[in-house]
């Protein structure tokens, strides 16, 4: 019986944390998840773990990614709602 | 001051970015199954109180938000986000509707009381009401000296320096302690909850965070909430990766 790669807790946890994510996505959390899923289905037959570590690496710079966008929108959302004089000003 | 006690309100409010809907009756907008989250400039004032608190400015943060049970997902992301207790002051669904700044403030004022805290730190204004005076009546009610608008904190011994954004321009202002802060856009980039931390709180919850018993007399007295049903003083308690507390507690309000 093979043994299951001693990485795969990181992958579940990376996968979990990234559906996380997912459910602000701006064009919906369905077209992530679909996308999501794909992606980690792409590769599931990856055994080096050092291949295996730079894909959880990718994963986990599209979560930081992620997090800036939603910060982003949600400051220019503040700014433009809250704070009219700014760009008057300009 | 290492001593110092922060108090953060946060507000569970539509979502920023959801399209908001009439109600076909016109009494107000769709709320049932819309998504909620808490208030960005409550964000905004999580995240101040827990870089204080990892600058060891402060001792604990004591995230509070008032309203029906919904409000415990509030209160939990504040706990991810840092805060070491969250007091959810449970208001019952029928009577949250008129739930606005004056009764808040009432209950931030006694707790703020009663938790001993320094500092108050509330968002500038909440983006459903657009209200912007729970901060300044808190502060009226607790006689203690504001700091609203803020973009700047700097704390140093027993004051607090609070760079204001106003209209015309930045003011600066140096508060003597206790005071009331309110958060507004520039004061910081508020981090994001990640879901190991908030399942932390998750499995709190299950293993059975208690409910205390309702205190014997209503915080604000009849005015605030002119119906017989109590508040609900319910504390969630992170759980530790070594030490798992849930604390029960028996609260008094003041009468």
């Amino acid at each position: 019986m093979k043994m299951a790669n001693p990485l795969r807790g990181e992958v579940l946890t990376l996968y979990k944390n990234l559906l996380y994510f997912g459910r602000e996505y701006p064009k919906g959390a369905d077209y992530f998840k679909r996308r999501l899923k794909a992606a980690f289905l792409k590769n599931k037959d990856v055994k080096d773990p050092e291949k295996i570590r730079q894909l959880i690496a990718r994963g986990e710079f599209v979560i930081k990614e992620l997090e800036a966008l939603y910060f982003l929108r949600k400051y220019r959302a503040m700014k433009q709602r809250y704070h009219l004089e700014d760009d008057k000003t300009k | 001051m290492a001593e110092l006690r922060a108090l953060v309100g946060v507000k569970r409010v539509i979502d920023y970015a959801v399209k908001i809907r009439v109600k076909p009756d016109k009494t107000g907008v769709v709320t049932d199954g819309v998504k909620h989250s808490m208030n960005p400039f409550c964000e905004i004032a999580v995240e101040e109180a827990v870089r204080l608190k990892e600058k060891k400015l402060v001792k604990e943060v004591i995230a509070v938000s008032c309203g029906p049970k919904q409000c415990q997902e509030t209160l939990r992301t504040a706990l991810a986000m840092g805060a070491d207790r969250g007091i959810h002051v449970e208001v019952p669904e029928s009577e949250a509707e008129r739930l606005g700044p004056l009764q808040v403030s009432r209950v931030l004022t006694a707790l703020a009381q009663k938790e001993k805290a320094g500092l108050v730190l509330l968002g500038k204004q909440a983006i459903d009401d657009d209200c912007n005076q729970t901060g300044q009546m808190t502060a009226a009610m607790l006689d203690w000296p504001q700091g609203t608008f803020a973009s700047k904190l700097t704390l140093e011994g027993d004051k607090v320096t609070v760079e204001r954004e106003i209209d015309g321009g930045l003011e600066t202002i140096r508060l003597k302690l206790p005071a009331v802060v309110t958060a507004d856009l520039r004061l910081n980039e508020p981090r994001y909850a990640t879901l190991p931390n908030i399942m932390d709180y998750e499995a709190a919850r299950a293993l059975g965070g208690h409910e205390s018993q309702p205190p014997s007399s209503p915080v604000c007295g009849p005015p605030a909430f002119a119906c017989s049903s109590l508040p609900l003083y319910l504390q969630l308690v992170p759980i530790g990766t070594r030490t798992c507390f849930l604390s029960s507690s028996n609260h008094d309000f003041p009468s």
